[in-house]
C-alpha cells in the first residue's frame, strides 16, 4: 500500500479530510482487507490514547515551588523596570550632549578667533603642533611654530600682508 | 478589588481577571490549581523531571507576563499549557542544536520503516483499566523520539490539528502526517509488546 493511502486512512481517523477525500478512502476500506486492518490498529492506538496520559504530580510543596514561580517573577519584573527606565536616562544625557558639544565647539571657536592670527584672523593649532610664540623674531605679520614629534620649528609668513 | 474574596473558592476566570490586576494571591491560586497538570505536559514531552520542573516554573513566570494576552478564547489551564508546549519544543531545538541535528529531519529518514510494520491486528489495549492503560501509554511513550513524541502529545493530548502542529513544530503539514503515523505504529507495537510480557 502507498504511503499517500496510509496516511489518508490515517487522515480519515483524524477528520481531516475533505468530503470527497472521504469517500473515496470508504470505498477503499470496503474493499481492501489490509486498509481496513491498518484503519482498526490506528484507530485503536488512537481511542487508547484518548486521555490516555499519566497524571503526575509535580514533586515540590506548594508553598516551595510558589516561592520560586514568584521570586523569579519579582526578578523579572526588576529587570524590566531598569531596562524601562535605562533608555530615559539614556535619552537625558544624550539630549544634553548635543547643546553641550555645540556650546563647546562656539566657546572654542570664539576663543580661537578672538586670540587671532596674523593680522587677527583665525589661527588653527592642529594636534602635534604648537604655537611658541606669534612673532617670537619680532618678524611683523609671522607666526612661529615648534612641531614637537619632528622636533622642528616652523615660522609662517604672510606674505600676502602689507610688510609696510 | 474586595479583600475579602475567598481565593480557594473563586472560579478561574474571576483569579485571572484580578491576577491581570497584578493580584499576586490570585495567581498563587491559579498555580496550585493546574501546576501538576503543567507539570504532567511537561514532563509528558520531556521525560525528565528536572526539565519539566524547571518548564513549569518557567511557564508559570511567562503566564504572568502575558496574562494580558489571555482574552480567554480557550481555557486558562488550555492557555498555559500552550505555553507549556511552546517551552518544551524551544528546548528540545535547542538540545537538538547542542547534538547537531535537526528536530525537523529526526527520525523523518527511516525509510519508510513504518510501512513495512505488521498490523497489530489484535487491539492490545482492550480490557485494560484506565489508570493501567494510561501506564502503559507512558511506557510507550518513553520509547519514541522527542519529534514523534512530540507530535503525539500535540495531538492527542492538546487536540491540535495538523496545520497548528506543523506551524509549532515548523515543518511541513505531510511531515506532521509522518510523524504521526509513525508513531502511532510504533506505539500500537510497543502497547502490544507491553501486553505480551504481562501475560508471560
Amino acid at each position: 500500500m502507498k504511503l499517500e493511502t496510509q496516511l489518508s486512512i490515517q487522515a480519515l481517523i483524524d477528520g481531516e479530510l475533505s468530503d470527497a477525500k472521504r469517500r473515496e478512502v470508504e470505498r477503499l476500506l470496503a474493499a481492501d482487507a489490509g486498509a481496513k486492518a491498518l484503519h482498526a490498529e490506528l484507530a485503536n492506538t488512537v481511542g487508547a490514547l484518548r486521555d490516555g496520559e499519566l497524571a503526575r504530580e509535580l514533586p515540590e510543596s506548594r508553598e516551595f515551588f510558589w516561592s520560586k514561580v514568584a521570586d523569579e517573577i519579582e526578578a523579572a519584573e526588576r529587570s524590566e523596570a531598569r531596562s524601562v527606565r535605562s533608555p530615559g536616562a539614556k535619552a537625558w544625557w544624550t539630549r544634553l550632549l548635543a547643546p553641550l558639544g555645540a556650546a563647546a565647539a562656539l566657546v572654542v571657536a570664539f576663543t580661537v578667533f578672538q586670540s587671532g592670527g596674523p593680522q587677527g584672523g583665525p589661527h588653527v593649532v592642529r594636534p602635534g603642533v604648537e604655537t611658541v610664540a606669534d612673532t617670537e623674531l619680532e618678524l611683523p605679520n609671522s607666526v612661529t611654530l615648534h612641531l614637537f614629534q619632528e622636533d622642528a620649528t616652523v615660522i609662517w609668513v604672510d606674505t600676502t600682508a602689507d610688510l609696510n | 478589588m474586595s479583600d475579602t474574596i475567598d481565593y480557594s473558592q473563586a472560579e478561574d476566570t474571576e483569579l485571572v481577571q484580578r491576577s491581570k490586576e497584578r493580584d499576586m494571591q490570585a495567581y498563587e491560586e491559579l498555580v496550585a490549581r493546574h501546576r501538576d497538570k503543567i507539570y504532567a505536559r511537561a514532563f509528558s514531552m520531556m521525560r525528565n523531571e528536572d526539565e519539566a520542573l524547571d518548564i513549569s516554573q518557567e511557564a508559570w513566570v511567562k503566564g504572568w507576563r502575558r496574562l494580558k494576552q489571555f482574552h480567554g478564547q480557550a481555557s486558562f489551564a488550555t492557555w498555559m499549557t500552550r505555553i507549556t508546549i511552546n517551552l518544551c519544543l524551544d528546548l528540545i531545538r535547542k538540545k537538538k542544536r547542542q547534538r547537531a541535528e535537526s528536530i525537523e529531519q529526526l527520525d523523518d529518514d527511516l525509510g519508510g520503516v513504518e510501512r513495512q510494520m505488521d498490523v497489530v491486528e489484535v487491539n492490545p489495549t482492550a480490557g485494560l483499566e484506565r489508570q493501567e492503560l494510561r501506564e502503559k501509554i507512558d511506557q510507550a511513550l518513553e520509547q519514541l523520539s522527542d519529534s514523534h513524541r512530540t507530535a503525539i502529545v500535540m495531538h492527542e493530548f492538546q487536540q491540535l490539528e495538523y496545520k497548528e502542529i506543523a506551524k509549532r513544530m515548523n515543518c511541513s503539514i505531510g511531515t506532521v502526517m509522518s510523524r504521526l503515523f509513525y508513531a502511532r505504529r510504533r506505539l500500537a507495537s510497543l502497547l502490544a509488546g507491553l501486553r505480551k510480557k504481562d501475560e508471560l
